[in-house]
């Protein structure tokens, strides 16, 4: 118990006063009423009586000033604000979002930081008070309610400990939507149902993030009502952990020369970290470096050469990399790659001046891995080339000063002119100066030098939302890059050459005699091949949704889980399947009338989730919020019980006073 | 209510009736001055036969049974009852504590006195009604005989209390003015804060029949009074504070039954009959049942 007197001595000289002046008017009898009476003989002797009683009876008749002294001696003490130690959530509504991403099985603490992130939110379940209420969302990349709103803290309690870890990365973002939601009146909590249930009212409520804090900042997230705290999980002291952060295999149609496996691996410790990393193809071990150092935060990464352990008849093979000894967080200490041949790329090139297109695209080299096809840009309207879209025939089509009547099916490239689409458009020639790359990050235009080049004349692109300029000039986009469905679409805003009504060649750019245009060729031709590596979806991360190409004629197709379940998903019109219940670390094995050959990896390789160390603070709609101790030790007031206790006896005064006088 | 209209009403019709059929009685032995219509615990020579008696020399001889010697061949002495008139004293307390009551315990003890002095004066009793506990201007005499009623009832209705004296000093005042022995009635609340046991010691040493009617109003009985006051006592003007609560009421209902009790107790010790009445018991209920019942009328 402890005080925090808040007035001054005037105010406790009038405090004072009251309790005097009762005693005072108690006894002077100042109401009394006269009434004459026959005789007080009787009167008398009854209070002679009264009198001589004992000091007990004395009080009995004092009640009503007793009960008064109380009430006064009640405001005294309530003006002294008693207290005393209690804890606190700081609210009546609160909702518990709990990370089970892949970073929460680190072992740092014990058992798990998924298992003490769970008796952190046991433990404001117990401090809640009665009345209050709660909610248990878990969230990795995405949201889910685990337990609506309740006061019934079994339920809750319940929803807790049935959370499991799962595989995948973090993404408060989700979580958040679903808490804000209920701050929003008209939102439900409760994505099961669309209906949209007014599960609460438009109140405050406090989020608790119970999480390591390993997520992207989320600057646009609107909390409203909402009101974050910040739990942190995890030891910043001792947490260890040395992952692998990318694995990516480069595989070429051909065998004959290296297969390169690029490892990025990352300490995320806080001290130096020695490792070993081992590579099994097939389960054979192929290859490994051993005595490897990384200081803390450093990165380092790992090329090792595949192509002494690989025959073409071991093909698909799958490849694992692993790194030991163990540390906190065993998921991304291994990564999986499948090794599958490359298919070569079609690119079909309608042009009337092949020869700048050739000069780049004949070599030995690029044609190991693409089929270039140059026609004149009539054929495109012929019915062969129709047909051959529609087969999907074609990687890529390059339109060099024409436009298809429609988009193919495939990614294409525009010089001088825009896609057939109205998102797109092309605005009237001007100089260009100077040009300047603007996105040098995108593979299309890494590794390009154009202050060698000059353009005459550029039209400036108008692309649409979504699109990346590549290349710019004052006016504008030079060269703009944007997506359409599963494909892309890039313009480039001026030609290389241009032919005149009489024949004769003008020449537009000398980009062609530049440096910069057979290594943007090369850009194009290996973002190409990246992307159909992608497609083929040999590595994907935990939770993305992969469409797999599966033998024709089948109705159906298996995938078997790396803990060995089989799932059963139906094949579509484009004679490939959707999977998405990819939340499984490891191999996926498709199963279809060719028979059983691996599908896909799903890796944890992401720095984010490697980099266990439990962050002090997590910055949301700009708000930098400070991880503290969940239950604050308050001052729990205890004047408001005074001040009805003062009620209460003076309640009772006023109803023994009325059944005096009614007597 | 004014003095006139009560005295109109001191006496009813109907309680007139009954009160012609019933006489005082003494439980005592008193003489007459003169015959009376009242038989006597005395034998005498009255036409009522009473009893017989062997006769013996000396004895009136107009008063043998000859009939009886004739068939006994014996001579018996005939005794008759003998009547005598009676001396009724009704003291009346007209101290300002009387005034009290609805009725006021003052028009109920005159109404009593009213009552029995009809009687006494019907049969032929010497009826004295005594103002008690105040000076009044115009005391009382003896009347005797039914033509005195007016008089009786111009008393009570004349009375003009003075200054209040003490219950004791007004019984003192009583004996030493009324030597003749009889029936008093003492009619009063007897609230007196000199105490009634040292009044009442006036009347037994004079060894009057004493019956003491103590007359309270509702009021004080069950009082009517709640929280905070302050009673003046009408009498002394002494002040009493009291917080009413129903504790402190239960005390006083207590000592209010003390008291009566210790009033009976003390005047059954001493041979006094004592009853105790309020207001608002019927006039003709407490002649004809009460009194009755407890001997002074019948």
């Amino acid at each position: 118990m402890n005080w925090l007197p808040s007035l001054g001595w005037g105010a406790w000289l009038a405090l004072a006063i009251p309790p005097v002046a009762i005693v005072l008017f108690y006894f002077l009898k100042i109401r009394r009423q006269t009434i004459q009476v026959p005789s007080t003989i009787l009167w008398t002797q009854t209070i002679e009586e009264f009198n001589v009683n004992s000091l007990w009876q004395k009080f009995r008749r004092q009640w009503l000033l007793l009960l008064q002294l109380l009430a006064v001696a009640l405001i005294v003490l309530a003006s002294l604000r008693p207290g005393c130690r209690g804890t606190d959530l700081g609210g009546n509504r609160y909702v518990l979002l709990i990370d089970h991403s892949a970073s929460m099985a680190a072992t740092d603490v014990a058992p798990s930081r998924l298992d003490r992130a769970k008796q952190e939110a046991e433990r404001i379940v117990d401090n809640m008070k009665p009345g209050d209420v709660a909610m248990v969302i878990s969230f990795s990349d995405v949201a889910t309610v685990e337990q609506s709103y309740t006061t019934n803290k079994t339920l809750l309690k319940t929803a807790i400990r049935s959370l499991s870890q799962v595989d995948r990365y973090t993404d408060l973002g989700e979580a958040l939507k679903l808490a804000t939601g209920l701050s929003n009146v008209g939102q439900t909590s409760d994505r099961e149902s669309n209906i949209d249930i007014q599960v609460a009212e438009s109140l405050d409520a406090t989020a608790f993030v119970i999480s390591d804090g390993g997520f992207p900042r989320l600057p646009d997230t609107l909390l409203g009502k909402l009101k974050l705290e910040y739990v942190p999980i995890g030891d910043p002291q001792s947490s260890r952990n040395v992952g692998i952060i990318g694995c990516e295999l480069v595989t070429a149609p051909k065998l004959d020369g290296p297969i390169p496996l690029f490892v990025r691996i990352g300490n995320y410790s806080q001290t130096a970290e020695q490792f070993d990393v081992s590579v099994e193809i097939n389960g054979v071990l192929c290859d490994a470096k051993q005595g490897m150092s990384l200081e803390p935060e450093e990165v380092t990464t790992v090329i090792l050469d595949l192509a002494p352990f690989v025959s073409q008849a071991s093909l698909p093979a799958i490849v694992r990399v692993a790194i030991s000894p163990g540390d906190d967080l065993s998921e991304d200490n291994e990564a999986l790659a499948i090794l599958a041949p490359v298919d070569k790329l079609k690119w079909l090139i309608a042009t009337s001046t092949s020869d700048l297109f050739s000069n780049v695209l004949t070599t030995s080299k690029v044609q190991e891995l693409v089929d270039v096809r140059i026609v004149d840009p009539v054929w495109i309207e012929t019915e062969e080339y129709g047909q051959q879209v529609a087969a999907r025939d074609f990687d890529l089509i390059i339109f060099d000063q024409c436009t298809p009547p429609t988009l193919p099916d495939c990614n294409t490239v525009f010089f001088d002119r825009p896609p057939p689409s109205s998102q797109w458009s092309l605005s009237e020639p001007k100089f260009p100066a100077p040009i300047v790359v603007t996105s040098r990050h995108h593979p299309l235009v890494s590794n390009l030098v154009w202050d060698d080049v000059l353009v005459l004349e550029a039209r400036p692109i108008d692309a649409p939302v979504g699109s990346i300029s590549l290349v710019e000039s004052t006016f504008g986009a030079m060269m703009a890059i944007g997506p359409r469905g599963e494909f892309e679409d890039l313009v480039v805003g001026f030609p290389l050459q241009r032919k005149t009504a009489a024949g004769a060649v003008e020449v537009i750019t000398n980009w062609p005699t530049r440096p910069s245009f057979p290594i943007f060729f090369y850009n194009l031709m290996a973002y190409q091949m990246r992307e159909g590596s992608r497609r083929k979806s040999n590595s994907i991360r935990p939770g993305q949704m992969v469409r797999l190409p599966v033998a024709a004629g089948a109705g159906e197709a298996r995938i078997e889980q790396p803990d060995s379940q089989v799932r059963v998903v139906p094949v579509d019109e484009s004679k490939e399947i959707a999977f998405e219940e990819t939340d499984q670390l490891g191999l996926y094995q498709l199963i279809d009338g060719q028979g059983t050959h691996p599908a896909f990896a799903v890796n944890l390789t992401r720095s984010a989730e490697s980099d266990i160390r439990p962050r002090d603070s997590i910055d949301v709609s700009y708000q930098v919020v400070v991880g503290s101790p969940t239950i604050r030790e308050v001052q729990l007031e205890l004047w408001p019980w005074l001040v009805a206790l003062t009620l209460l006896v003076v309640g009772i005064e006023w109803f023994l006073y009325l059944r005096r006088l009614s007597t | 209510m004014s003095n006139q209209l009560e005295s109109e009403r001191l006496l009813s019709p109907e309680l007139i009736g009954q009160l012609e059929r019933m006489e005082l009685v003494s439980r005592k032995i008193f003489r007459g001055q003169t015959r009376g219509e009242r038989r006597s615990r005395r034998k005498g020579q009255s036409v009522e036969l009473a009893d017989f008696r062997y006769y013996v020399p000396g004895d009136d001889p107009r008063f043998i049974d000859w009939n009886s010697y004739a068939r006994l061949d014996r001579l018996f002495l005939k005794i008759f009852q003998e009547e005598e008139d009676l001396h009724f004293y009704c003291l009346v307390d007209v101290s300002p504590s009387m005034q009290f009551g609805e009725p006021s315990k003052y028009f109920y003890a005159r109404q009593l006195a009213a009552a029995l002095g009809y009687i006494g004066l019907i049969r032929s009793d010497r009826v004295k009604i005594v103002p008690i506990c105040a000076e009044v201007a115009q005391p009382s005499g003896v009347v005797r005989g039914r033509a005195s009623l007016w008089r009786l009832m111009q008393q009570l209705r004349t009375w003009q209390p003075g200054p209040a004296i003490s219950l004791e000093q007004s019984l003192r005042s009583f004996v030493l003015r009324n030597t003749s022995r009889g029936v008093v009635v003492v009619l009063s609340d007897l609230m007196d804060r000199g105490g009634y046991e040292s009044a009442l010691k006036y009347l037994v040493a004079r060894d009057f029949d004493i019956f003491v009617i103590q007359i309270l109003a509702r009021a004080e009985v069950d009082p009517d009074v709640a929280g905070d006051v302050r009673l003046v006592d009408c009498e002394d003007g002494k002040v009493t504070d009291v917080s009413v609560s129903a504790w402190l009421m239960d005390r006083y209902k207590q000592s209010l039954a003390q008291f009566i009790r210790k009033a009976g107790e003390y005047c059954g010790r001493r041979g006094i009959s004592y009853f105790m009445t309020t207001t608002d018991r019927p006039i003709e209920q407490m002649i004809g049942g009460y009194l009755r019942q407890r001997g002074l009328v019948r």
